[in-house]
């Protein structure tokens, strides 16, 4: 109690020092970090809540750790066990823990409850091909006590793409305490978060990869395949739900959404998550069970973000029978990389978080940290809703009818991502959708937009920058994504001079690559250097977003030949940058927002003085250019969203 | 875990050894120049020293020896506790920088000292009573100064041939330094330095002196070594940027992958005992895979950065075992031993419990049978103790103890691959020979079986 009342002292004096700036997030929700002793390597791969109030965490490192007081300022910390295969989940039931090891869904018990366990039994096994990437994730446990685990696909440096080396990888199972498997969807490529709504389905979340354009959440139901064709290897397996074939699956040009109309198991995700804007890394799915004792977003999903530090807010709908909704921000500045959120009994979200091999904006190797809601309700879009002729947004409080009244203060575009076996994908497709009427609601908590432009199978990012709430409180944020898979049937709301609104529809322009970025991306020799090169230099990647190459010296002047070679596995480029602003280039590489990737995540900067384009995994590229006459240590960094923090080097010019 | 059949020696009940079969110096991977060797012949026999083709000291029971008549093995019987005879020089006939290789197999509590010129002494025990390194654990190295202790206890027991090999640098001036010492291949010493003042000049001679307990030399060898190598010392002493997991109050477990071989395994479950004695168990076998003396396992592979590999390394000098299953049940005499475990074979894995002290039992069905298993460190940690309890007798039910080239060398003790191991038994044993390997197999005549690995 003392702590909280410390934190609001700081909160308020931070926002009496902010006057006139934009909203205090913290003024609503306050991210508390639980102190961890000296010594212990807290990477979470799972946290599970226990009957008596603590909290359990399982480590990447193979320990199961007992927590108690966890909110105040020196929890007790206790070794229940060790030597578990890096274990990503942990759960608990029955007197035991369930924790899902590289190869083994293991049952953890205490039998002589001396607080240590003793007996650490199969549930249920699965071979490996001994692949890295072969991470085994779960159990959640759904409310008839079944244990849902999901496997990883092998990642195949030589062919750059997801493989199932070893019988399941890429699938989602379903096991009884008693060992009974069940296998249930395929098409997962890299699950690490999932979770059931408040209805008992199952979401997971999926990140960018090879057939997969950005992250993304989807509905899980038996014999789905939820894209990424990897798994579709064991579909002949007796025990499959599905008897799809890989070689259905090939990059035609069509989207993901339109080839599931001519491929029925083909399941298109309830939610995109805009890579660099919403994620880089989507995590755990935690629902809103808490009925308003954690806000005004009870039923909704919080869903984390491994690269990225941060939270975000997941409002779904069912049209049609399909699930489909809307993605905003909730809370960022976590303390590293979030893979596990989890609710405490203390009605705080618990936030466990690693950055080993995959590095985050905050820059902590590890920790847990709490969520606190302070009571107080944030102006916020609480959801998106899809309607015949658009949509309708509920906000958490009335807003003001000046602001929310108009067309103007609502954009909306649409847009996709190739379905594809390259790494990642642009955004595609971008479109505007004008927003032709607005009526708002008696209570003003709604306005129904009425929609020109809107495309099934689209997502549509819906801005609205300038609306205040009755009491003139600009909105936490200011944006979401609703993936409107499906329009529903329905009464529209007629609208005068429709036709004309409509017209003012417009594709955006494609041409996004500035002309300056050909000029500092050259791939082949300038014929002014007469086939002379200065100096030659070859730059590769180290796992775990690194170079090879901490540093190099040129000569000032010198025609450089650089050969990058992304041999990881994730999308990765080169920018030369002035020194001292590769601050500025990597932050304003995330702020490309949508166009982010077909720029290469390379901001229009006179301080950005060389760079390559953004690299498919194991692929390389050569480019030229001239040093820097003046002398100087010149960083080069990666700018792919949440890299340039750890993966950068120096070019050291000398006279 | 090449297996060359030999004709067995009548007389004896152990086989004919081919003293140069066991490459223990330099291994696979040794660029260096070949070895000279320096054999053992009549010219060393006195009062207290033989020469043989072949000894064998019983690690139990002292009393229990045995030799073949023959050259190449230098034995040491002392006549009394403290013979006259009791020191031997050895001389090199090369003078500088030198590395030169020994074997020696020790009976029990036998204790032998290395002077090197008149610098170093290496002294060689039976330290089973020492686990950890103390002042007397084999290896221990002495100068006018000060005592080294080994940088970890890989001394083997009793009765199994051992290594010991050193590279020497000497000045002009006489001074010498011992640049690294291995012990059955594992670094134990680096870098020990002594000024000209204490060194001596001229021929090296290595000086061995016995003690009151008997022990046998071959294989004395020397080589002009290379330049300077940098020992792998990871293996023995913590090095800098290194995770290992450290075992001292209880028994350290962890899961992991572990190479086999070339082979990456994956179910594996280690145990690092308080002995400094180590096992790798395939889980999905039931079969204990690795075993070794010394430190237990570095998980670099696994907890840094990504931890691509995700293999844990062990650090000694495994002693690999066979991937495949100990139990089978054999109808029939011929009946071949099952390698593998298929999805609908016997075998089902089931957990492991954890004992009041922190040893696992490992926990799988054989068919109806539910089995436990446990391993238990003997002799301080020269040895494990195997035993299965079955809960229920099970007919045609055996335990493979070892394949390779099997022979009894003692009541209930029987060399595996040419004294790479000794098994112990105290039951029954069936020794077959199916195209051209030996099974050592044990009976169950009753609810639970046990035998000791000795290595």
């Amino acid at each position: 109690m003392r702590l909280n009342y410390l934190m609001t002292i700081i909160a308020c004096c931070a926002g009496l020092l902010a006057v006139g700036q934009s909203v205090k997030k913290e003024e609503y929700y306050s991210i508390q970090t639980v102190p961890v002793p000296e010594g212990i390597s807290m990477e979470v791969g799972g946290l599970a809540s226990l009957p008596d109030g603590s909290l359990a965490a399982v480590t990447r490192r193979g320990d199961i750790w007992l927590i108690s007081n966890y909110a105040g300022l020196s929890p007790h910390f206790r070794r229940f066990a060790s030597g578990l295969h890096e274990p990503l989940g942990l759960a608990y039931a029955d007197g035991a823990f369930y924790t899902t090891q590289r190869g083994e869904l293991t049952r953890v018990k205490d039998r002589d409850r001396d607080g240590r366990a003793d007996l650490f039994e199969k549930v249920y096994d699965w071979p490996l091909s001994g692949n890295y990437h072969e991470y085994s994730y779960g159990p959640v446990i759904d409310r008839k006590g079944d244990l849902w685990v999901t496997l990883n696909a092998s990642w195949d440096t030589a062919n750059r793409r997801a493989q199932s080396w070893a019988k399941w990888r890429g699938w989602v199972l379903k096991i009884s305490k008693e060992g009974e498997m069940v296998p249930i969807a395929t098409g997962l490529r890299s699950p690490a978060g999932f979770g059931f709504n408040e209805e008992g389905d199952l979401f997971y979340a999926e990140n960018q990869g090879d057939w997969v354009g950005s992250g993304r959440i989807s509905h899980v139901e038996s014999g789905d395949f939820l894209g990424n064709p990897a798994g579709l290897k064991w579909t002949s397996e007796p025990n499959s739900p599905l008897s799809l074939n890989a070689d259905a699956i090939a990059t035609t040009g069509e989207t993901l959404f339109e080839m599931a109309q001519r491929i029925p198991a083909l399941k298109p995700p309830a939610i995109w998550a805009p890579h660099g804007i919403f994620g880089i890394s989507t995590s755990d799915i935690l629902t809103d069970t808490l009925h308003g004792d954690f806000g005004p977003f009870s039923g909704q999903l919080f869903v984390g973000d491994q690269g990225q530090s941060k939270i975000m807010r997941v409002a779904l709908e069912k049209i049609n029978g399909q699930y489909q909704g809307v993605i905003f921000p909730f809370l960022d500045g976590f303390m590293s990389g979030i893979l596990r959120m989890i609710w405490g009994k203390d009605g705080t979200m618990l936030v466990g978080m690693t950055n080993r091999g995959w590095a985050s904006t905050g820059r902590q190797s590890f920790g847990i940290q709490r969520v606190v809601w302070n009571g107080k309700t944030p102006f916020e879009m609480k959801t998106v809703q899809a309607r015949p002729d658009g949509f309708e947004i509920t906000f958490t409080a009335p807003v003001d009818p000046a602001t929310a009244s108009e067309p103007a203060a609502y954009q909306i575009q649409g847009f996709t991502y190739h379905y594809q076996l390259a790494y990642g994908s642009p955004v595609i497709n971008q479109e505007t959708c004008p927003v032709q009427a607005v009526v708002l609601s008696e209570d003003r908590l709604k306005v129904r937009l009425v929609v020109a432009n809107l495309r099934e199978g689209y997502i549509h990012e819906i801005k609205t920058t300038a609306i205040q709430s009755a009491e003139n409180q600009p909105l936490v944020h200011d944006i979401g994504y609703y993936t409107l898979n499906s329009i529903p049937e329905g009464e529209k709301i007629a609208v005068p001079h429709s036709e004309h609104l409509h017209a003012a529809s417009q594709k955006v322009t494609k041409t996004i690559v500035p002309d300056s970025f050909l000029a500092k991306r050259v791939v082949v020799m300038p014929d002014t250097w007469n086939h002379k090169v200065d100096h030659t230099i070859e730059i590769g990647t180290k796992p775990g977003l690194k170079y090879n190459l901490e540093a190099f010296t040129v000569k000032a002047g010198d025609r450089v030949k650089l050969t990058f070679k992304n041999s990881d596995d994730m999308l990765h480029n080169i920018v030369f940058v002035r020194p001292g602003t590769q601050t500025e280039i990597g932050e304003g590489a995330l702020h490309l927002g949508l166009g982010g990737l077909a720029k290469h995540y390379v901001p229009e900067s006179d301080n950005v003085l060389a760079h390559t384009s953004l690299l498919q995994p194991e692929s390389e590229e050569i480019i030229y250019f001239q040093a820097p006459l003046k002398a100087g240590n010149y960083p080069f960094i990666c700018t792919a969203p949440g890299h340039y923090q750890v993966m950068q080097g120096i070019m050291k010019v000398v006279e | 875990m090449a297996a060359i059949p030999v004709p067995m020696v009548s007389v004896c009940l152990w086989m004919l050894f081919l003293a140069i079969s066991q490459p223990l110096q330099g291994g696979v991977e040794d660029p260096g120049p070949p070895f000279k060797n320096l054999p053992f012949g009549q010219n060393h026999v006195t009062g207290s020293w033989k020469v043989a083709a072949e000894t064998f000291f019983h690690p139990m029971k002292a009393s229990r020896k045995k030799l073949l008549k023959g050259e190449g093995i230098l034995v040491y019987l002392p006549k009394g506790k403290s013979p006259r005879d009791s020191r031997k020089e050895l001389p090199l006939p090369e003078a500088g920088d030198l590395e030169v290789s020994l074997d020696f197999m020790l009976s029990p509590k036998a204790a032998l000292t290395l002077e090197l010129g008149n610098a170093y002494t290496i002294t060689l025990t039976d330290s089973r009573g020492n686990p950890g390194p103390q002042a007397v654990t084999s290896g221990t190295v002495t100068t006018a100064f000060s005592g080294y202790e080994p940088y970890s206890n890989v001394g083997k027991p009793p009765g199994l041939w051992q290594n010991v090999r050193w590279v020497m640098r000497r000045s002009e001036s006489g001074a010498s330094r011992l640049e690294a010492v291995y012990l059955n291949e594992i670094c134990i010493h680096q870098e020990l330095e002594i000024p000209a003042k204490g060194a001596s000049k001229g021929q090296p001679v290595v000086t061995v002196t016995g003690g009151s307990q008997p022990f046998s030399l071959r294989n004395f060898r020397y080589r002009k070594p290379e330049s300077y190598r940098e020992p792998d010392r990871g293996k023995s002493k913590t090095v800098y940027g290194e995770i290992a997991l450290p075992v001292s109050q209880e028994p350290v477990l962890l899961r992991s992958f572990i190479l086999y071989g070339d082979i990456k395994k994956t179910h594996i479950l280690s145990t690092g005992y308080t002995e400094q004695v180590n096992m790798a168990y395939n889980l999905a076998k039931g079969a204990p895979l690795l075993m070794w003396r010394g430190r237990f396992l570095k998980a670099n592979n696994m907890w840094d950065q990504r931890g691509l590999s995700q293999v844990a390394e062990p650090l000694g000098n495994p002693l690999e075992l066979p991937d495949a299953p100990s139990l089978a049940r054999l109808t029939s005499e011929e009946m071949v031993w099952p390698d593998s475990v298929t999805a609908d074979a016997d075998y089902h894995y089931k957990g492991y419990a954890l004992e009041e002290t922190g040893k696992p039992e490992f926990l799988y069905r054989l068919g109806a049978a539910e089995i436990a298993e446990t391993f238990y460190p003997r002799q301080a940690g020269v040895a494990l103790e195997r035993t299965f309890t079955t809960g229920m007798k099970i007919p045609d039910l055996w335990c493979r103890a070892a394949t390779g080239t099997v022979r009894k060398v003692a009541k209930g003790l029987y060399s595996i691959n040419d004294y790479q191991y000794l098994i112990h038994t105290e039951g029954a044993v069936r020794i077959r020979t199916i195209d051209g390997r030996d099974e050592l197999l044990l009976p169950f005549t009753e609810t639970s079986l046990s035998y000791t690995i000795i290595y």
